[in-house]
């Protein structure tokens, strides 16, 4: 048995007994559920489990998840399901915290669902797949958690449809490389934890493989409103490009300032710079042939005919245009679709868990392809600028990894 | 040369802003020597009033000079109005209880940004976009935004105004006699309630200046745009020598120059590490700030 009641056997008789009885027991139940598991999915229905925050404070991003995962079901279940068995959606709310996620992850675990699709806060996410894990590596397609320790944990049974939160930074710097071409960059962030992580492993990434010399590296001060004196500044160190790592409250004041003052450099934003206030701040600047931000694939940016298509569908289905995120857990409920589609016959963990990171597919959100930890190969980021009224991509991380023209 | 003038112009506007706030400061500590924490937070009131007034009524259809006007001028009276409520229902007994009142104070700062949130929602606001804050001239080879120009000019008119104002008229020569001894100037028959109440109230003003000002010119506001704002003028107050009227302009002027010189010459992840480090090098050099507390002096 586990190893604390084995050492402390000498000591404690009884409570090791006790302990080895309790585990073996817990283990008996696991094995008995799973067993059953195995069985009762061969019939009926495929259960698919989701896991999402149907409420709190990003409640309405769980139910854009939960859209995303019935549209994604519904052309599949119409044309008479797979191998004649149609799937079945069972939602459980994390509530975006922690404990809620484990409560949810052993209800559907206990469900006996084939797999689980979804997982939006990192919070939560992180805990259900201790579960999902313990449970026979239950297989877990993540879609829009981004904590780079959903992957990194070591974790077999996980695939993941978003880009990691510590994958911005090259690709940050590919831009710079690719599409801007700038020979000198000034890197500013706000003191904040995601902020300066991304600026220094741009920093980092640029030390490692290369790109423009950093000729300013500083923080301003969230919350203030004048930028001039930083904006002067990195003209003066002679920077092409600017290129800021922290939220867009900052950025709307800082793009205006930055086009009212005539400044000659390029001004680029990153993934957490993109909101409509920065265009209704920063009008003439949002147009600017030098000003564009990097940023995911949300679905109102994406321009493919599947993600036109997939809109239009959205809001036909539930008269709202679709959340930013839950493209990606339509291209998550894909995923699965494919790797169930490939055997219909064998839905264990361990031959779905396998199938999954084998999967290629074009998605909604670009080509689909995992890397051996379950990280995609090549995230589809996307260069946007406005068109006077909405933000277009402009640049898009093709499949091979480097920047080029978004197809538009 | 050019961009250390340009520096200069960015740190004057916004040492304006609190310079304007840091006179709200000091007319109630000069009085009743109390530190009133949520003056900062009318200054964000004041804000969303004057956006209230442009975007949710006729006032908005109206040309750009004359709603700007309206607006500020709503949002002044009800400032003050507020301000004054908050004196009678609140503060006026708490007068004689310095930390009960600061304690009060800064719950009042927090309610008034929950109810601000409560009702207009935690996102930000833009006011509408004006010509004068969004284009820039060219003023003796620098860039400045024509709003600068206005922000600098109406703090400077307003602050000479309060100098006048405390020194040559019959009602600041009697708040400064409040200042010296409540007593005796109570014996000298003048109207301490009243006088108090003129402090609250031009204090309520001139944050309502400010927050309409800013909304004009940066267009952005929210909720929680007056706590540290508040805290800057509040320092700035401080080490101008608060109670002092020509200290609070010096010391926000010098806050707001400081920032903008830190930020565009040395280093902007320290900036402000350098501005409270400087600000306890100026304290503990002259405990009473720059130009000596006022009270202090006559006592």
């Amino acid at each position: 048995m586990s190893s604390p009641s084995t050492s402390r056997e000498g000591k404690r008789p009884w409570k090791a007994i006790i302990a080895s009885i309790v585990a073996m027991f817990a283990v008996s139940v696991l094995v008995a559920a799973c067993g059953g598991d195995d069985s009762d999915n061969s019939t009926g229905p495929i259960k698919v489990g989701i896991l999402a925050p149907m409420s709190g404070s990003v409640a309405s991003d769980g139910e854009d998840i939960q859209n995303a995962s019935e549209m994604a079901i519904e052309s599949v279940n119409a044309d008479g399901g797979i191998d004649g068995r149609k799937i079945e959606l069972n939602v459980a709310d994390d509530a975006c915290e922690a404990q809620q996620g484990v409560q949810a992850a052993e209800k559907l675990v206990q469900d006996n669902v084939v797999a689980v699709v979804g997982g939006y806060c990192s919070d939560a996410t992180l805990p259900a797949m201790e579960v999902f894990s313990r449970s026979d590596n239950l297989p877990f397609v993540v879609s829009v958690s981004s904590n780079p320790d959903v992957t990194e944990s070591g974790f077999e049974n996980i695939v993941r449809l978003i880009g990691r939160d510590d994958f911005e930074a090259p690709a940050d710097v590919a831009y710079l490389n690719d599409v801007v071409g700038s020979e000198k960059v000034a890197i500013v962030h706000d003191n904040t934890e995601f902020a300066v992580s991304v600026a220094d492993n741009m920093k980092k990434e640029i030390e490692e493989n290369g790109g423009p010399e950093i000729v300013y590296f500083d923080a301003v001060q969230p919350g203030s409103n004048d930028y001039r004196a930083m904006l002067d500044r990195v003209e003066r160190e002679g920077a092409d490009t600017l290129f800021y790592t922290g939220f867009y409250p900052e950025f709307g004041p800082i793009a205006r300032q930055w086009s009212s003052l005539g400044l000659d450099y390029n001004l680029v934003g990153g993934t957490s710079t993109i909101n409509s206030t920065v265009s209704e701040l920063a009008p003439d600047a949002v147009t600017d042939d030098r000003f564009s931000i990097v940023t995911y694939p949300t679905a109102l940016l994406l321009q493919g005919k599947e993600a036109k298509q997939y809109r239009a569908d959205y809001k036909e289905k539930f008269g709202n245009d679709p959340g930013p995120y839950g493209v990606f857990q339509y291209d998550a409920m894909k995923t699965l679709i494919a790797a169930i589609e490939e055997d219909p016959a064998d839905l264990s963990h361990e031959a779905l868990n396998e199938r999954l990171k084998a999967t290629e597919l074009e998605g909604v959100t670009g080509s689909i392809k995992f890397d051996e930890k379950g990280d995609r190969t090549a995230f589809p980021y996307l260069a946007v600028r406005s068109d006077g009224t909405d933000f277009v991509p402009e640049y898009s991380v093709g499949e091979d990894g480097t920047w080029g023209e978004s197809g538009k | 040369m050019d961009t250390l003038l340009q520096t200069l112009v960015s740190g004057l506007t916004v040492g304006s802003f609190y310079a304007l706030v840091a006179l709200g400061y000091t007319m109630v500590y000069g009085i009743v020597r109390l530190i009133n924490f949520a003056h900062g937070d009318l200054v964000m009131v004041a804000a969303f009033i004057g956006w209230f007034v442009l975007d949710r009524t006729p006032v908005g259809d109206l040309p750009p000079v004359p709603q700007i006007a309206i607006a500020a001028a709503i949002s002044i009276s009800a400032t003050v109005l507020i301000s004054l409520g908050l004196l009678k229902f609140i503060y006026r007994s708490l007068i004689n209880y310095p930390l009960g009142f600061m304690i009060v104070a800064l719950s009042v700062a927090f309610a008034l940004q929950e109810i601000i949130k409560r009702v207009f929602g935690a996102g930000d606001r833009a006011y509408p976009p004006y010509t004068i804050s969004t284009e820039s001239i060219d003023l003796l080879g620098i860039t400045v935004n024509r709003m600068d120009l206005v922000v600098i000019g109406l703090a400077a008119s307003l602050m000479i105004g309060m100098l006048y104002f405390v020194n040559r008229t019959q009602t600041g020569m009697a708040m400064r006699a409040l200042a010296v001894d409540h007593d005796a100037a109570r014996l000298m028959g003048i109207n301490v309630k009243a006088l108090i109440a003129v402090a609250f109230g031009i204090g309520a003003a001139l944050a309502a200046v400010t927050g309409v000002l800013s909304g004009v010119y940066y267009q952005r506001i929210g909720f929680e745009m007056g706590f540290m704002l508040g805290l800057k003028a509040f320092t700035a107050a401080v080490v101008g020598g608060i109670g002092n009227v020509a200290g609070a302009m010096v010391g926000g002027l010098l806050i707001g120059v400081l920032e903008a010189g830190v930020q565009g010459y040395l280093s902007g992840t320290w900036s402000d590490a350098f501005i409270f480090g400087t600000l306890i090098l100026v304290l503990y050099l002259r405990p009473r700030g720059l130009l000596g507390e006022r009270v202090a002096e006559s006592t």
